[in-house]
């Protein structure tokens, strides 16, 4: 008992002397080390300028909807509505070149929303040109990744001919490309 | 250089009510972890009351069903001046994951906390963390500081 | 004729200067207990001293954070329900707040007191006291809400409950120094023992008392927060509940020192004259608080019923007791009275 009541009284003053309060509004180096875990924290978002591709994945599987995408000309913007954001990770999960990460800045709050709203985060891709109809179609950066990953995982038989005709086809959308594919010799039933 | 008696008192001595606008309770454990020692609030000289009467902060979580709006706004106009909203987390600000994909309105939603009250501070976060409620409500003893009634 | 004037032209002087100075004891007092609760829940507490990236948005120091909460409430608008008894709830508070600043007028501060002369001040110290649970009462009452009339029930019964071992403590320090004077009281003391060495029993009785009557845990059940949402309090808000809070810190304020000048000679222990006398005041206060914070924050919150079942049991039969032995001691000493 007299152990017990020694190491009680050790605990007390211990407490009262240093208490357990992290000192968090002092935003030193020191406190932010003890007070988040840099690898698992999850905030603001950041899109990697040379990796994202514009594919639109992460909009599709947000689970709230606060990534949207809006086409606008030849331009895409990705926007991150921060208030609606309920920072699960999926789209960071699901993004097919790591091209989007949650950083972790967590230290998001504004007084309203007004003209210094700071809860967006936006990135814009440029969107191709359909040479026969001219209208947008599928980011550029996106366009060049597909091509060169499947390239990579062709056997080398069919490898020179799906080369020709992939730097035919990616210069026109989808609609242009179905209605012209015998014009352009891309249609799949031709014998190679 | 003047006292400024008064902005200092208000900003040096906030005291919050919490209303719960019927949420998933997450933002209101990451707000009674504010309390607990490790994220100490009343080394500012914050209480949280239980009271509206007694308080200045009107902190907000949940995304206000049709229910409780009425409510909401009725218990909110018996704060007495000057008071400043503060909505915590992401389902006061926008509805959060009870939004549908497609942006229209979940069909029990009574609308987010500023359709009801208007809101000053902002505090994003799923739940925010207690640093984030800190630095949020730091925000908001700046703007009572700055009340003029 | 002038030095009459001056005698009273000091006395007035006094009768403003004696209240503010125990409110600002009574603010120190307050922050302290905080401090020491939440030292104890291995928190931080209000800071002494802010740390230095936030000052210039914190201040320096919050040492008077009593203080920044009544100005806080002084400035704020006051909401009175459309159903209340406008006026006895609007002077309720202001009842409280005079009749203690009366009481802090007689009691000796550091042994100065600007009514020394007045032979009754026992008496009339302990019958302003009890204008505080009578503020409580009338303006819980007043209020037209169920959580006020539960408030004023229950600080009717804690009244009832605790001034019993005070009044029996406060006159047991009377019968053994044979005066009613406080003043006297003092002067008996400084040729003699502190009563804290000689009755210990009314003391311990007393110091138990003060815990309910400055509804600290366990006997914080008149205002209990959360169960009844605030009490007799519940319907105040702004410039009204300001005044309560000053009362607040005014009663520990004038309780502690009543405390202080029965039982430990108002500060002179150890023979100290006058500068070192206020020290000695101050650190007696300072340690008297924190073992009242000691209990508060070690304690949770009685009922009722258990209230007063414990203080019939305790204090009160403490008190007799000490009343007894005070009788025992005249018998033994009666040279000294």
């Amino acid at each position: 008992m007299k152990a017990g009541l020694t190491k009680l009284t050790r605990v007390l003053i211990g407490n009262v002397l240093r208490p357990v309060t992290v000192d968090y509004p002092v935003k030193s180096q020191q406190v932010r080390d003890v007070s988040i875990n840099q690898e698992e924290t999850r905030g603001k978002h950041s899109f990697d300028e040379e990796k994202c591709v514009g594919c639109g994945a992460c909009t599709a599987v947000c689970s709230s909807g606060a990534i949207t995408e809006s086409d606008v000309q030849f331009e895409r913007s990705l926007k991150v509505e921060l208030g609606r954001c309920i920072f699960c990770g999926r789209c960071r999960d699901i993004c097919p070149e790591r091209g989007l990460e949650l950083t972790p800045q967590f230290e998001l709050s504004q007084t309203g929303k007004g003209a210094e709203d700071s809860t967006k985060v936006e990135h814009t891709v440029q969107l191709g040109k359909c040479e026969s109809c001219g209208r947008a179609t599928f980011p550029t950066k996106q366009i060049d990744t597909v091509v060169k990953r499947a390239l990579e995982k062709i056997d080398l038989a069919n490898k020179i001919t799906a080369g020709k005709d992939m730097a035919v086809y990616v210069r026109y959308c989808p609609d242009c490309r179905r209605s012209q594919s015998y014009l352009l010799n891309i249609h799949p039933r031709k014998s190679y | 250089m003047r006292l400024d008696l008064k902005g200092k008192a208000r900003s040096y001595s906030p005291w919050i009510f919490h209303a719960h606008a019927g949420g998933c309770n997450n933002c209101d454990i990451e707000l009674a972890a504010c309390f607990a020692p490790r994220f100490d609030l009343e080394r500012m000289g914050v209480q949280l009351r239980n009271n509206p009467r007694h308080a200045d902060i009107f902190l907000v979580t949940g995304p206000a069903p049709k229910q409780i709006a009425p409510i909401l706004q009725r218990v909110y106009s018996q704060v007495p001046n000057p008071k400043v909203t503060v909505a915590c987390g992401s389902c006061a600000i926008t509805g959060g994951i009870y939004n549908r994909d497609d942006g229209k309105a979940n069909y029990a939603l009574g609308g987010p906390v500023e359709k009801l009250i208007p809101v000053d501070v902002l505090i994003p976060g799923c739940p925010p963390r207690p640093e984030s409620i800190i630095e949020g409500l730091m925000l908001a003893f700046e703007k009572l500081r700055k009340k003029t009634t | 004729m002038a030095v009459e004037n001056l005698f009273a032209m000091t006395s007035l002087v006094g009768i403003v200067l004696v209240p503010l100075a125990s409110f600002f004891l009574g603010v120190i007092y307050s922050y302290e207990i905080r401090k020491i609760s939440a030292r104890l829940q291995s928190r931080c507490g209000p800071w002494l001293l802010v740390p230095k990236p936030l000052r210039h948005a914190l201040g320096t120091t919050r040492i008077f954070q009593p203080l920044f909460d009544i100005l806080k409430l002084l400035y704020k608008e006051s909401l009175v329900p459309h159903t209340a008894k406008t006026r006895l709830f609007r002077s309720a508070p202001y009842t409280g707040l005079i009749c203690l600043v009366a009481a802090a007028t007689l009691i000796p501060f550091a042994g100065y007191s600007p009514f020394a002369s007045f032979e009754l001040s026992l008496v009339a110290i302990l019958y302003l006291l009890l204008g505080v649970p009578f503020a409580f009462i009338l303006g819980g009452a007043a209020s037209s809400s169920p959580w006020g009339a539960l408030g004023s029930q229950r600080e009717a019964e804690l009244m009832l409950a605790c001034e019993t071992p005070l009044a029996i403590g406060a006159f047991t320090a009377a019968v053994m120094a044979n005066t009613l004077s406080i003043q006297k009281i003092l002067i008996v003391q400084m040729s003699w023992y502190p009563f804290l060495i000689l009755n210990p029993f009314a003391a311990a009785a007393f110091l138990l008392a003060i815990v309910g009557k400055l509804h600290l845990k366990p006997f914080d059940m008149p205002e209990a927060e959360v169960e009844i949402v605030a009490g007799p309090t519940t319907e105040y808000s702004g410039s009204l509940l300001g005044i309560i809070e000053i009362g607040k810190v005014l009663l520990i304020s004038v309780i502690v020192t009543l405390f202080i000048d029965l039982f430990l000679a108002g500060g002179f222990i150890l023979g100290f004259e006058y500068p070192l006398r206020i020290l000695a005041f101050v650190i007696e206060g300072i340690v008297i608080i924190s073992l009242i914070a000691l209990i508060h924050t070690l304690n949770p919150r009685f009922r009722i019923d258990q209230a007063l079942a414990w203080y019939v049991k305790g204090p009160t039969i403490l008190a007799a007791v000490g009343l007894a032995w005070a009788y025992v001691l005249r018998y033994l000493y009666p040279a000294i009275l």
